[in-house]
C-alpha cells in the first residue's frame, strides 16, 4: 500500500441476507397480529385444529397468554414491528454498526421467550398452538439466519491504489 | 477486476490469500458450532415434548383408576351437621344471581333445581362436591359414581363424581341434571328446551356449570376455588372434607351452605333441622339470600 494513498473499510453482508430477514419478520408480524387480533376478540373466530395435543384456544386463552398483565401476542408483534424496521434493505444498507447489535440482542432474546413458551404450553397447558409454534419457528430461523450473516459477512479492504 | 484492486506484489498476494484462508477456516469453525446449538435446541424441545406428554399420559392413568373407586362418595353424602356449621360461608365466593324473568318450576309440586353440565368440565367437577353435599341434606342419590374431569382443559384431572346415572329422590325438591359431553367431549345427555331457554337468556356463551334454582335465580361456574383439587385423589378430599379447617373444606362446604340457603327459600325452610342450622343461616347472611 503506498504512503497518502486512499483507504475505505467496508463491511461486506451476504445478498441473501437482508431479503432473508425481511421475509420471516413480515411473516412473524402477521402470524402475530392474527394472535393479538384473537387475544382481544376472545378468540372466538381463531382457526386451528384440536386434536389431543393441539388446542389453540386453550393456549391462548391460558393464564399463561400474559405476562405481567401484557398479552404475550402483543408483546411478539410488537417484536416483530421492530424486527421488521431493523430488517428493512435502506437499514440494512445505511444502518451504524450497532444496529446489527439491536438485531442480534433482540432476536435472542425472542428465543429466550420462544423457550418460555414453550416450557408453559408442554408443561403447564398441556397443549400447543399451531400459531404460536409458527411464531416460535420464525422466531428460532429469524436469529439463526442472522448469526449465520454475521459469520459471512467481512470487511473488504479498498487502499484506493 | 479491476486493476486497481490487483495485490502489487507476491507477499501481498500471499498475506491476501493467507487472510482468505483463516477468515474461511474461522467461519466453518463457526458454522459447526451454530449447527451444533441448534442440534441441542431442536434434541431439548423434543425430549421436554417427549417428557411432557408422558407425564400428561400418567397423571391421566394414575386420575382414571383413582375414579373408578366410589368409596368417598359415602364422605360426601354424609357431612356431619357440625362440619357445615363450621364452615359457615367459607371461601364461598359465587352467590345465586336473580333471573331476568323469574318463573317458578315446579314438579309434582315441589321445587326444580336443574343443573347442566359435562363430565369433562373441571369447574363442574368442583361444582359437583357441593351439590352433592348440599342435596343430600334434603334427600339422597343412588347411582352417584366417581368420575374425574379431562386431563387436558385447566385445572386438569379435578376428582369428582357424575350425575349422569345418579337418581335423586327427596321429599322437599326435585333436582334435574344434565352431563351434556362425558370425558372425551362425547355428547351425552340433552338438557330440555325450555330450560336451555332460561339459560341462554342469562348465560349467552353456555358457560357450564350452569344451576337454576326453581326459575328463580342461578349461578355460572364454580362457586368455590377447588383449582388444588387438580391430580388430587378422591379420597384424598373427601379425607379433607373431614377437617372443616382445611382449605378444600372451608371452599366446598362454605358453598354447599350457600347452595342450601337458597334451597330453603325455594322449600320454604323446610326441612328447619337444616335451614335453621347455623352454618346456613351464617351462609344466607354472607350472600344477602
Amino acid at each position: 500500500m503506498s504512503a497518502g494513498s486512499a483507504v475505505k473499510v467496508r463491511l461486506k453482508r451476504p445478498g441473501w441476507l437482508a431479503p432473508t430477514t425481511l421475509v420471516l419478520s413480515v411473516l412473524g408480524l402477521l402470524d402475530a397480529a392474527y394472535l393479538t387480533y384473537e387475544h382481544y376478540t376472545g378468540s372466538t373466530s381463531l382457526a386451528c385444529s384440536e386434536t389431543a395435543h393441539v388446542n389453540c384456544t386453550r393456549v391462548t386463552t391460558s393464564q399463561w397468554s400474559e405476562l405481567a398483565g401484557i398479552p404475550v401476542a402483543l408483546l411478539g408483534l410488537l417484536f416483530f414491528i421492530a424486527m421488521t424496521v431493523l430488517c428493512l434493505p435502506v437499514v440494512w444498507r445505511r444502518a451504524p454498526g450497532y444496529v446489527q447489535q439491536l438485531r442480534l440482542g433482540g432476536a435472542a432474546v425472542g428465543l429466550l421467550m420462544v423457550f418460555y413458551l414453550l416450557w408453559a404450553e408442554f408443561f403447564k397447558i398441556h397443549a400447543i398452538c399451531l400459531w404460536c409454534t409458527g411464531v416460535h419457528i420464525i422466531t428460532f430461523v429469524l436469529l439463526i439466519v442472522l448469526v449465520v450473516g454475521e459469520i459471512f459477512s467481512h470487511y473488504d479492504v479498498d487502499d484506493g491504489a | 477486476m479491476s486493476e486497481k484492486s490487483q495485490p502489487r506484489s507476491g507477499k501481498e498476494k500471499l498475506a491476501l490469500m493467507q487472510a482468505e484462508q483463516a477468515r474461511k477456516s474461522r467461519q466453518t469453525k463457526l458454522l459447526s458450532v451454530l449447527a451444533g446449538f441448534v442440534v441441542a435446541v431442536l434434541v431439548v424441545v423434543g425430549v421436554a415434548w417427549a417428557v411432557s406428554s408422558q407425564n400428561k399420559k400418567e397423571q391421566d392413568q394414575k386420575a382414571k383408576a383413582a375414579a373408578a373407586s366410589n368409596k368417598f362418595i359415602d364422605t360426601v353424602t354424609s357431612i356431619p351437621a357440625s362440619s357445615f356449621a363450621a364452615v359457615g360461608a367459607g371461601t364461598a365466593n359465587g352467590r345465586p344471581q336473580p333471573l331476568a324473568n323469574p318463573k317458578a318450576e315446579t314438579e309434582n309440586g315441589k321445587p326444580v333445581m336443574t343443573y347442566i353440565g359435562a363430565e369433562f368440565c373441571p369447574y363442574c367437577g368442583m361444582e359437583r362436591w357441593a351439590m352433592v353435599a348440599a342435596l343430600s341434606r334434603f334427600g339422597s342419590f343412588s347411582g352417584l359414581q366417581g368420575a374425574v374431569s379431562a386431563a387436558d382443559d385447566q385445572p386438569a384431572n379435578i376428582p369428582t363424581m357424575t350425575f349422569l346415572h345418579s337418581k335423586y329422590t327427596s321429599k322437599y325438591l326435585v333436582f334435574n341434571s344434565y352431563e351434556t359431553q362425558d370425558r372425551n367431549h362425547n355428547p351425552l345427555q340433552t338438557p330440555p328446551k325450555a330450560i336451555s331457554k332460561v339459560m341462554a337468556s342469562v348465560n349467552p356463551n353456555g358457560t357450564i356449570p350452569w344451576i337454576d334454582f326453581g326459575g328463580k335465580t342461578y349461578t355460572n361456574g364454580a362457586t368455590y376455588d377447588g383449582s388444588s383439587m387438580s391430580n388430587m385423589s378422591a379420597e384424598d378430599v373427601a379425607a379433607q372434607l373431614k377437617k372443616p379447617s382445611s382449605p378444600l373444606a372451608k371452599g366446598i362446604l362454605g358453598a354447599a351452605n350457600v347452595m342450601t340457603a337458597q334451597l330453603c327459600e325455594l322449600t320454604d325452610g323446610k326441612p328447619g333441622a337444616v335451614c335453621k342450622a347455623k352454618g346456613v343461616i351464617e351462609a344466607a347472611g354472607a350472600s344477602g339470600q
